[in-house]
């Protein structure tokens, strides 16, 4: 049977899902679409249920969240850089609702486009800087978090390069 | 939206294929007389419109039902329970399904806005609530109930015998069905429960509770046969999957006897042509029993529950089956030319080390076979969270458990494992269930229109598999490697980086070759696949309306079956 667990933890979990589901509703004005090609699949694999007390960057990397970055040479061969960070916690469970835009340092702020389960957006970064932090802030079950996110913009640059995308947090 | 004050009820829960649960409610309620709809709920951002749809009803429905039916779904339920409570519906709340039965004591408890739970199935208990609920009828009297007393207590009515399975009406098909290639799909289930304990199954442990206690139980022929006749002719559909947990008896000879039944029930019928996707174990695999399948049932899949290859794995999941079935399996459906997809559990409470070569192993000797893997979960009700809470393993409350694994070892070894495999493994977008999907697509063309299959789509879709599979395995040892090497404490930042970025970019070049094959496929037959379904497009197609059409007034009426029956 279930464990006893702690009512007024669960009733505000519950709470808490609903504001951030309230809230995303009232940010994207629509529900999300199912794919139009779900592949047939018998028993899907279930999502591990993971409870950190301590919810780092790092742990939603690990568990929830996939960040992808490039290199887009555009207009004056000005090199920018496209993000796309996507919750990839399984569609039914919406564990991760992206919230507001990314703040940047190091860099100008390009395009945005937000869902609430995937953030695209570009910048260019700031002549001299090295690295370039991003924060965004989610809902994690409906309880405020931020991914704390950097890139090294040092290296060598050349269109569709991919560039790692880290936390200053990863698991080690 | 209701057009008439006639009691309706909503029917809330995931639609992504035809729900049979919510829709054998749905033909129970319809035939007692009360009107209902179906309002998918898929994430949660279908909270906010099903809020929306019954906000909007002219009439409030009499009773909002919802599906707790998964547990990792459960948060979504109660939120809009809540909700529904703050936007001023006073109408019953009740919910239902594995998860809601097995917590309905603490849901009733932290939840004064939810009004009851329906214990175990439900078709004759939603009934005699709703018809309490129109009359103003007590609840007390109703058996399969969790309630509230007058002094706020929870309590249970008493349960109810399961109900022959022949007595239920069949579901309601409302709506578009999904298709693969233009082939119709419906689901169905020939039997409820399975004749296996595993410990990790909340769908053994839920009908190993039922009183009396009903571990298995089988739809007469004909029933299941009328039904398929009525399917294919009423509403076109080619391809059958038995939602079944285990389509197979435990005895081989029965189990063949049931399926010839069957073929000669749907041939009396006059129904043609037709693929089949069932669940086996793998000790059920017989050579006269799946080529029977395949020659007289159009056996176009088979999802094989291996879960796991390991010694160990198999004794701690109970699984009732040696690594002998696993292997003789899998070697029969080779050489029937099945097509067959399976699950590993890699990761369970007490995996070793060891027990994970095991299942690599096992994956390598399958490369070209899609399947997926990941870590047993503590369902609520089952023994394994038993155990796990016995041993003070588990962490966090009803709505879910997690463990750590047995070793500090194995522990880092799947944390790192589902950091850099997540995006492949889980979610829709996961390319391991992906790839089942393009291969069955292949199968599907393969079975309906021979004249036009390339012997060359099948080889390729073995190859994306083959590709995934050995990437995974290298990904995976890797990571072992690492953790037996530098400790479990080791900075593995180099390790995940790398990892994620080559996981990432392989996935990247196979799921744009799957989505080819599957343009060619849909090319060469001429027509389109729709594998999920759209129930809110279903819902606005019939604007105002809140319970079956005309047209659809029959849909659940066996006298149907007489138009069928030749």
């Amino acid at each position: 049977m279930p464990g006893e667990g702690n009512p007024s933890t669960v009733r505000e979990r519950a709470r808490n899902h609903l504001r951030g589901l309230l809230a995303t509703s009232a940010v994207t004005g629509a529900a999300a679409q199912l794919a139009s090609c779900i592949p047939v699949v018998c028993d899907p694999m279930p999502p591990p249920l993971v409870c950190d007390a301590n919810q780092t960057t790092d742990y939603y990397l690990y568990q929830f969240v996939g960040v992808q970055a490039h290199w887009v040479i555009g207009a004056g061969n000005v090199y920018s850089v496209a993000v796309v960070i996507s919750s990839y916690a399984t569609a039914a469970d919406k564990k991760i609702v992206f919230t507001a835009n990314p703040v940047l340092v190091g860099a100008t702020l390009g395009s945005v486009d937000r869902t609430e389960t995937q953030v695209s957006f570009s910048f260019t970064p700031t002549a001299s800087v090295s690295e370039v932090r991003f924060d965004v802030a989610i809902n994690c079950n409906a309880v405020a978090d931020t991914l704390r996110l950097r890139v090294d913009v040092s290296g060598p640059r050349s269109n569709n390069a991919n560039i790692p995308v880290q936390s200053g947090e990863i698991e080690g | 939206m209701p057009s008439t004050a006639q009691p309706w009820v909503a029917l809330v829960g995931p639609e992504v294929e035809e729900n049979l649960g919510l829709r054998q409610l749905a033909s129970a309620l319809n035939g007692a007389g009360f009107e209902c709809e179906i309002l998918p709920c898929n994430s949660g951002a279908d909270v906010v419109r099903v809020l929306r749809r019954i906000a909007s009803a002219a009439t409030p429905p009499l009773a909002a039902a919802l599906s707790l039916a998964f547990q990792w779904r459960a948060l979504d339920m109660l939120a809009l329970t809540l909700a529904l409570r703050e936007q001023g519906f006073r109408g019953h709340i009740t919910a239902g399904g594995h998860f809601g039965t097995f917590a309905s004591a603490e849901l009733l408890r932290d939840f004064a806005e939810l009004d009851s739970i329906c214990r175990y199935e439900a078709e004759q208990t939603v009934v005699e609530l709703c018809r309490a609920l129109r009359d103003g009828q007590p609840l007390t009297q109703i058996a399969g109930l969790g309630l509230r007393d007058a002094a706020g207590q929870t309590m249970t009515t008493p349960s109810r015998p399961p109900a022959e399975l022949a007595a239920l009406a069949w579901p309601d098909r409302r709506g578009q069905p999904t298709q693969c290639l233009g082939h119709r799909i419906s689901t169905l289930v020939g039997s409820r429960g399975c004749y296996a304990r595993c410990s990790f199954c909340c769908i053994a442990a839920w009908h190993g509770l039922t009183e009396p206690a009903v571990r298995f139980r089988l739809r007469p022929v004909d029933d299941l046969a009328d039904e398929m006749a009525w399917l294919y002719h009423r509403q076109q559909t080619e391809i059958f999957i038995f939602h079944d947990d285990n389509f197979f008896l435990p005895r081989r000879a029965d189990s063949l006897a049931r399926i010839h039944a069957l073929a000669d029930a749907l041939a009396a019928r006059r129904v043609g042509h037709i693929g089949t996707v069932v669940k086996a174990r793998p000790n059920d695999v017989a050579r006269d029993v799946f080529a029977a399948m395949q020659q007289r049932l159009g056996l176009t899949r088979v999802f094989l529950g291996v879960e796991s290859d390991s010694p160990q794995g198999l004794t701690t999941l109970q699984r009732g089956v040696r690594q002998e079935h696993n292997h003789a399996a899998m070697r029969l459906l080779a050489e029937l030319g099945i097509y067959v997809c399976f699950n590993l559990l890699l990761f369970d409470p007490d995996t070793s080390v060891a027990g994970l070569e095991h299942n690599l192993r096992f994956m390598a000797e399958h490369v070209d076979t899609p399947h997926n893997f990941g870590r047993v979960e503590l369902y609520a009700g089952t023994p394994l969270l038993a155990r796990m809470q016995a041993e003070s393993r588990c962490r966090g409350d009803y709505l879910g458990s997690d463990y750590d694994l047995a070793t500090p070892e194995m522990q880092r070894i799947f944390k790192l494992t589902m950091r850099c495999f997540g995006p492949r493994n889980f979610g829709d977008a996961a390319l391991a269930n992906r790839l089942m999907g393009t291969r069955f697509d292949v199968e599907v063309c393969r079975h309906f229109h021979p004249e036009r299959y390339r012997t060359e789509w099948l080889a390729q879709a073995r190859q994306l598999s083959r590709e995934l599979t050995l990437d995974s395995i290298s990904g995976l040892r890797a990571i072992v490697e690492f953790v037996q090497c530098e400790g479990p404490g080791a900075d593995a930042r180099q390790l995940v980086t790398g990892l994620v970025q080559r996981l990432r970019a392989v996935e990247a070049d196979l799921r744009q070759r799957a989505t080819e094959l599957e343009q060619t496929l849909q090319t060469a037959v001429g027509a389109r696949c729709r594998h999920a379904r759209d129930g809110w497009a279903d819902l606005e197609e019939t604007g105002a309306h809140h319970g079956r059409s005309q047209a659809q007034a029959s849909t659940t009426d066996r006298g149907a079956q007489v138009d069928v029956a030749g």
